[in-house]
């Protein structure tokens, strides 16, 4: 090897000692969260901001052999209980309500739906999913059909916020004979 | 004339063709990129002595998106002129411009070395003309205006071309006959394995400053490996600074606890979804959009050259290609790294053509096909650079800036809170953050789209434009939305500018580069106006 050669090599690892050094050396503060980002997605939720969350119901019922059948659309909305007596809000105990119309995929027929009276009785929280148990009052209108009752009492249901972004509504198959098929509810929040 | 002299002579029309078309009127044309100030800010990171690694807490929430070579050339660069510091900077309209010319001059200056590296690298391969219409199609077609902005793939150009032209001189010194030269060789040129170590190192740092850069591998790969005699050892020496020099941002990730931020967010980079707007299809129909004149010509050369059996071209530009059709996820600048490549391609087809014209017709009349390829591409690029489109970017900017400082009272408002459009509160915080050293707070409803981050200072500064309008308006449940629009109906307008970017867009070539110079950046147009509740 020539002495340019030893030359051009030298200050090629001068200037890559220098990247090194640039990478590595300064007065980087590691007490710094790095990724507000990550951590909003990592960050378990908690029970406050579960209340006041509100959303639309977005979800397709199938028939037996699992065509689209039913189109569900809607509101739904969770807020803190108010006792009456005192007037003031839980900050655990919470109420939830929907109103859902179901419209037939052929858009001939079209009935109402309306979740009230929600009675809480657990919920937890697991990571950034949260699972609310209660019973709730189902109210029907504009039924035709006479599929289901006007008003349904203490129909057991399972409400699962995901990631604050979407809900899941797991209503008792049999305490309303099916009338929402076999699969769940869903929606998105916001 | 002497050959060495004709020679020179030959290299500085290039020269002088790029050093028009990157240099002349940098502030005016093309438009502010979002990420331009992204890359700024990093700069002024290392500047300030914190490093090549930006914290959520200070700076943009993304963070490992990039490795990061390019914030340290950037820096590096910079502080060689005594940047920020020599410009003597303030918050006037003037000196906002000056801090944004010395960065772009310096993206041009990088281009003008881009030239002549490509010069160098197809007169090795191809010989002498071939060389200068290459070169001077990447000085003058009108894609070549992406070169102008602060880029990543702009920066690490220079380096990949470099690592290009070191493999092509690469000697397989068995296979030299003569002695004699071989000795003559061996006193005044660079040792093989040196020249082999250099083009690994170069490709290693353009990897380190933008990932994709990893698919010239297969490229200069190939090079060393023919050009050194088809030796693999060659091409291990070769390949270890291409892979650990890209391994220190991994490495630092590891060593400062964080390898799981880093993990995730290149999982993000490379996982992002394409929207509409944002495909491998569109990035193809914009570069052709913005020049279908190199398209159609460097995709027929580089196919002419495939038919040939001369398959550099296509390596050059295949892996990129395949890369970009499974990541999705790609827009026109991203393509940058082909450039040469379809210039390169263009030029071995325009010496085809005019070799073939001069064997029918007069010699003079066969360069008639190049020459007025070239005068319009030069006519094309003129009309595009004379534009000037960041007028109202600047004095938006330079009111910011100034409603920040609070000169009337001549102090500087610690505690003002900038809420606005993704675009401007990042594009206008590098400045006012770093260089005139006025910390404030924002809020940026793009990336903090549900509004949780509360306002936690008494004076609120809005840039107030469509984008962010429509942002404020969708009904979240969020109180600190609520106190967002209370602000902003409390405000007064303290001044007010119409963007105009697009203000000459038009369908016709070349003026429809416009919208397509915007698209995808969340760049609002119309009415920026400026408010403040103090």
């Amino acid at each position: 090897m020539n002495l340019l050669s030893y030359i051009v090599f030298v200050v090629a690892l001068l200037g890559l000692a220098l990247v090194v050094n640039g990478t590595f050396n300064h007065n980087y503060d590691n007490s710094r969260p790095l990724a507000q980002g990550v951590t909003e997605q990592q960050r378990p939720v908690n029970t406050s901001e579960i209340m006041n969350l509100k959303g639309s119901i977005v979800s397709l019922q199938n028939d037996g052999s699992g065509v689209p059948e039913w189109i569900l659309s809607g509101r739904w909305q969770i807020e803190p209980k108010t006792d009456n007596s005192t007037n003031t809000t839980s900050s655990s105990e919470i109420k939830f309500t929907s109103t859902i119309t179901m419209t037939s995929i052929d858009g001939t027929k079209s009935h109402k739906h309306r979740f009230t009276d929600f009675m809480h009785s657990n919920m937890s929280i697991q990571n950034r999913t949260a699972i609310i148990k209660g019973t709730n009052s189902l109210v029907t209108s504009e039924d035709d059909f006479g599929l289901i009752d006007k008003r349904l009492e203490n129909v057991p249901m399972i409400i699962t916020i995901m990631n604050l972004k979407t809900i899941k509504i797991d209503v008792d198959k049999n305490s309303v004979k099916q009338h929402f098929g076999n699969f769940p509810i869903y929606g998105k929040v916001g | 004339m002497s050959k060495k002299v004709k020679r020179w002579l030959l290299i500085m029309i290039p020269l002088l063709l790029s050093a028009y078309s990157h240099l002349w009127n940098p502030l005016g044309f093309p438009a502010i990129h979002i990420d331009e100030g992204h890359y700024m800010r990093r700069a002024m990171l290392v500047l300030e002595g914190m490093g090549p690694q930006e914290s959520a807490a200070t700076g943009y929430p993304r963070t490992y998106d990039h490795p990061y070579f390019g914030q340290l050339f950037l820096a590096g660069a910079l502080s060689l002129v005594g940047y920020p510091g020599i410009l003597n900077p303030d918050s006037s309209l003037s000196s906002i411009q000056e801090l944004h010319l010395v960065p772009r001059i310096l993206m041009g200056i990088l281009a003008v070395i881009d030239t002549f590296l490509l010069f160098n690298i197809a007169e090795r391969r191809y010989g002498t003309a071939i060389a200068v219409t290459a070169s001077i199609l990447f000085a003058i077609m009108p894609f070549t205006w992406v070169f102008r902005r602060i880029s990543l793939e702009a920066i690490l150009m220079p380096f990949l071309l470099t690592s290009i032209l070191l493999s092509l001189h690469v000697r397989d010194s068995k296979n030299i006959q003569n002695k004699a030269l071989l000795k003559l060789e061996s006193k005044y040129q660079i040792n093989g394995n040196v020249l082999i170590l250099l083009s690994g190192i170069f490709l290693g740092l353009a990897i380190y400053t933008k990932i994709p850069a990893f698919t010239m591998i297969p490229l200069v790969g190939t090079l060393i490996f023919f050009y050194s005699g088809k030796s693999v050892k060659k091409v291990g020496i070769w390949l270890v600074p291409v892979l650990i020099i890209p391994l220190l941002w991994p490495l630092y990730s590891v060593l400062v606890g964080q390898s799981d931020l880093w993990q995730h967010w290149v999982l993000w980079q490379s996982e992002r979804d394409p929207s509409e707007t944002i495909t491998f299809v569109s990035a193809l129909t914009n570069f052709f959009k913005l020049d279908p004149l190199i398209t159609i010509l460097g995709i027929s050369g580089i196919a002419f050259c495939t038919i040939r059996k001369d398959f550099l071209p296509l390596i050059w530009i295949s892996p990129l290609l395949i890369f970009s059709y499974f990541i999705e996820w790609v827009q026109y600048f991203h393509l940058l790294y082909i450039f040469p490549a379809m210039c390169i391609g263009s030029a071995i087809l325009l010496d085809k053509v005019q070799k073939i014209i001069a064997r029918h017709f007069h010699r003079i009349i066969s360069y008639s096909v190049t020459l007025s390829i070239i005068a319009t591409a030069l006519v094309i690029t003129t009309m595009l650079i004379s534009l000037n489109v960041n007028t109202s970017y600047y004095q938006v900017y330079a009111t910011i800036a100034q409603e920040i400082a609070d000169t009337s009272n001549n102090k500087v408002q610690s505690n003002v809170t900038v809420i606005g459009s993704h675009f401007w509160v990042w594009d206008s915080y590098w400045i006012t953050q770093y260089v005139l050293d006025m910390p404030h707070e924002l809020i940026d409803p793009h990336l903090d789209r549900r509004f949780k981050e509360p306002v936690e200072t008494n004076n609120v500064l809005f840039v107030d434009d469509p984008i962010f309008l429509k942002s404020i308006s969708r009904k979240i449940n969020s109180e600190n939305l609520d106190k967002i629009k209370d602000l902003y109906n409390k405000s007064t307008e303290v001044a007010s500018f119409t963007d105009n970017v697009t203000s000459r867009e038009t369908n016709n070539y070349p003026y429809n580069t416009l919208s397509i110079m915007i698209s995808n950046e969340g760049h609002p147009t119309g009415k920026v106006a400026i408010r403040k509740n103090y």
